[in-house]
C-alpha cells in the first residue's frame, strides 16, 4: 500500500483523471460475474471514492463508492488466455485528503466466471529479492 | 572543441583505443575519467584528420574521371543521417531509496556513448519528467551539455511516435538528406507487449503496444537497425506467471516481434520481466551503503551525501515516506527514505532477465522480420 496525504484539489483532480480513462465494457451475462472482497474498513473509507483498473486493458472496470464487496461482469477481453491480469486499486479520500494505491506487479487469474477473489489491501508492502512488488495478496476462491 | 554531429568512423576509431584500455567500459561524465575523455578527444581528432588526409589524396589517386559525377555527389538515395533514441521512464512505482533511479543510470550511461547504442550523427533521449526532481534530472542536463543531445518530455502515448516520426528531410549542396533512426533503446517499466513508460503515475499513460505501433512511421529505421528493450516482457505476449516454455509466451504475437516485422529491424527483447536490482550497485554493498546514509543524514536531509567513491544519496522529499523508524520497519526503519541512490558515473551494468514469469528464458531474445512481413 502507497498512501499519501495530499490535498483535497488534488485527490479530485487525480479522481478526474481516472474518471477519463476508458471503462470495461461489461458483460450481460450474470455468469460472467466475478466476486471481489476486499478488507479495508468500510467506515474508514466513507465518503470516498474505489477504483479497480486492469492493468491488461488499460480500462477501469469499477468506479464508485468503496464497499467491501464488488461484483464486476467481465467480457470475454479478459478472460480469455485464463483471464489472467494485473489489477491496481485506489482509494481517493477528497477528506482528509488521502491518495492509497495498491499495485501488485504478480499477475493472477482473476478473470474466470463465477469465482471469488479475496482481496487483502492491508497486507504489508514489500519488495523481494528480484524487485517484485507486493502491495495485496489474493486468494481465489472458485 | 568538437563539431556535431560527430563523425561515426572517428568515433569508432576512438572507442576502440579506449575502450581497449577501459577494458570495455564506455567513458562517463565523472571526474573519474576526465583524463581518458581528453585522450578520446585527442584520438577523435586524429582519427578525424587521418580522414582528411586520405580526401585530400584522393585526387592524386588513379582514378577514371569518368567515374565521377561531375556536380552529383550524392549516393543514391541520398545522404542517410542516422539517429539515436534513449527512452526513459518515469520511476514511481517502487517508491524507493533503491530504485528510483534505475532507468535513468543506464539511459544517462547510453546516452553517454554506453552500452548498447552505436555511434550515431544524433541523438534525442525522450524521458518522462513525472518523479523525478531537479537533481535527479540533472544527468540529462550533462548529456546534452557535453554531446549536444536533444532532450526531449513524454507526456502522452502520442508523444512517442512524435519523438520516432521526427525524422526530417533536408539537402545539402542540392543532395538530399534524410535522418533515420539507427538505434532505438527502452528503459523502463512494462507488461506484456506493452513498454509503459509512466507505470503508476499520477498523468497520463506513456505506452506503446501493439495498439499504437502503427502511428509509428514503417520506413522509420535505416536497414541495419535496431531496437532494444529493457521492460519487462516486450516479447511476451501472455500474462501467465507459469509456463513450460518459451512457445507457450507466444513470442510471435508480442510487441517485439511486431516491431521487427514493422520497422524490418532486428528487436532484442525479454521474455520474463526484467532485473534492474545491479545497475545502481553491487548488493553486497548495500549495507554499507545504508550504514553511511545513517551515518550523515541528521541535519543534511536537504543535501546530497557521499556514500563512497562512486555513490551519493540524492535528497528527495516525499520518497519511500514508508514504515516507522521506531518499529524499524520499511524505508524509515531502514533510514533511506527521502533519498534516491545515484552512482556518479551512471549504470555500473543493463538490466538482466528476472526469474519470473516461471519456466522461461531469461537471456535477452532476438526478434528478426518474420517471413510474413511487415505490418501495417
Amino acid at each position: 500500500m502507497k498512501c499519501r496525504e495530499i490535498p483535497e484539489e488534488a485527490v479530485i483532480e487525480r479522481i478526474a483523471t481516472l474518471q477519463a480513462i476508458p471503462r470495461h465494457a461489461f458483460a450481460s451475462d450474470a455468469a460472467n460475474l466475478v466476486h471481489f472482497e476486499l478488507d479495508v474498513d468500510p467506515e474508514k473509507a466513507r465518503g470516498g471514492t474505489f477504483v479497480i483498473r486492469s492493468q491488461r486493458t488499460g480500462e477501469v472496470v469499477y468506479l464508485g463508492p468503496y464497499a467491501p464487496r464488488v461484483q464486476i461482469a467481465a467480457n470475454p477481453s479478459l478472460q480469455d488466455d485464463g483471464g489472467w491480469d494485473n489489477l491496481t486499486f485506489e482509494l481517493l479520500l477528497p477528506r482528509p485528503g488521502l491518495s492509497c494505491r495498491w499495485s501488485t506487479d504478480l499477475g493472477h487469474p482473476f478473470w474466470t466466471e463465477a469465482q471469488r477473489v479475496r482481496i487483502k489491501l492491508m497486507a504489508p508492502r514489500h519488495i523481494d529479492d528480484q524487485g517484485l512488488v507486493h502491495d495485496y495478496d489474493v486468494e481465489i476462491l472458485r | 572543441m568538437l563539431q556535431f554531429p560527430l563523425n561515426p568512423a572517428a568515433v569508432a576509431a576512438a572507442d576502440a583505443v579506449i575502450l581497449e584500455r577501459t577494458r570495455g567500459r564506455y567513458l562517463t561524465m565523472a571526474p573519474d575519467d576526465a583524463e581518458l575523455r581528453r585522450e578520446w578527444v585527442r584520438l577523435y581528432e586524429e582519427a578525424l584528420a587521418r580522414q582528411g588526409d586520405r580526401g585530400a589524396a584522393d585526387p592524386a589517386e588513379d582514378r577514371d574521371p569518368a567515374d565521377l559525377e561531375e556536380g552529383c555527389p550524392c549516393p543514391e538515395g541520398g545522404i542517410i543521417r542516422r539517429k539515436n533514441i534513449i527512452f526513459i521512464g518515469s520511476e514511481i512505482h517502487y517508491d524507493s531509496f533503491w530504485w528510483k533511479m534505475m532507468f535513468m543510470a543506464p539511459g544517462a550511461t547510453a546516452a553517454s556513448g554506453g552500452r548498447p547504442l552505436r555511434p550515431a550523427d544524433l541523438t534525442t533521449v525522450a524521458y518522462v519528467p513525472e518523479g523525478y526532481t531537479t537533481l535527479e534530472r540533472l544527468p540529462l542536463d550533462a548529456v546534452r551539455t557535453a554531446f549536444g543531445h536533444e532532450i526531449v518530455r513524454l507526456a502522452s502515448s502520442a508523444d512517442i511516435a512524435t519523438v520516432m516520426n521526427d525524422l526530417p528531410d533536408s539537402e545539402e549542396n542540392g543532395c538530399p538528406v534524410h535522418v533515420r533512426l539507427q538505434d532505438v533503446v527502452f528503459f523502463s517499466h512494462g507488461l506484456p507487449s506493452q513498454i509503459t513508460l509512466n507505470y503508476d503515475g499520477n498523468g497520463a499513460a506513456v505506452t506503446l503496444d501493439r495498439g499504437n505501433l502503427p502511428t509509428i512511421r514503417a520506413d522509420a529505421f535505416v536497414a541495419d537497425g535496431r531496437l532494444y528493450s529493457y521492460a519487462c516482457r516486450t516479447g511476451n505476449s501472455s500474462w501467465w506467471e507459469s509456463f513450460s516454455s518459451d512457445a507457450e509466451a507466444h513470442p510471435e504475437n508480442s510487441l517485439a516481434q511486431r516491431m521487427a516485422d514493422r520497422f524490418q529491424i532486428t528487436v532484442y527483447a525479454f521474455l520474463t520481466r526484467t532485473l534492474y536490482r545491479d545497475v545502481l550497485r553491487e548488493p553486497a554493498d548495500s549495507a554499507t551503503l545504508v550504514q553511511r546514509l545513517r551515518d550523515q543524514r541528521d541535519g543534511h536531509e536537504l543535501e546530497v551525501i557521499p556514500l563512497s567513491d562512486e555513490h551519493e544519496a540524492l535528497p528527495h522529499p516525499g520518497l519511500a515516506e514508508t514504515g516507522s523508524s521506531w518499529l524499524g520497519t520499511g524505508a524509515r526503519g531502514e533510514g533511506t527514505n527521502g533519498f534516491a541512490l545515484w552512482r556518479r558515473n551512471g549504470a555500473r551494468a543493463l538490466p538482466v532477465g528476472a526469474s519470473s514469469p516461471t519456466g522461461l528464458s531469461t537471456s535477452i531474445r532476438t526478434f528478426t522480420p518474420s517471413s510474413a512481413g511487415s505490418e501495417d
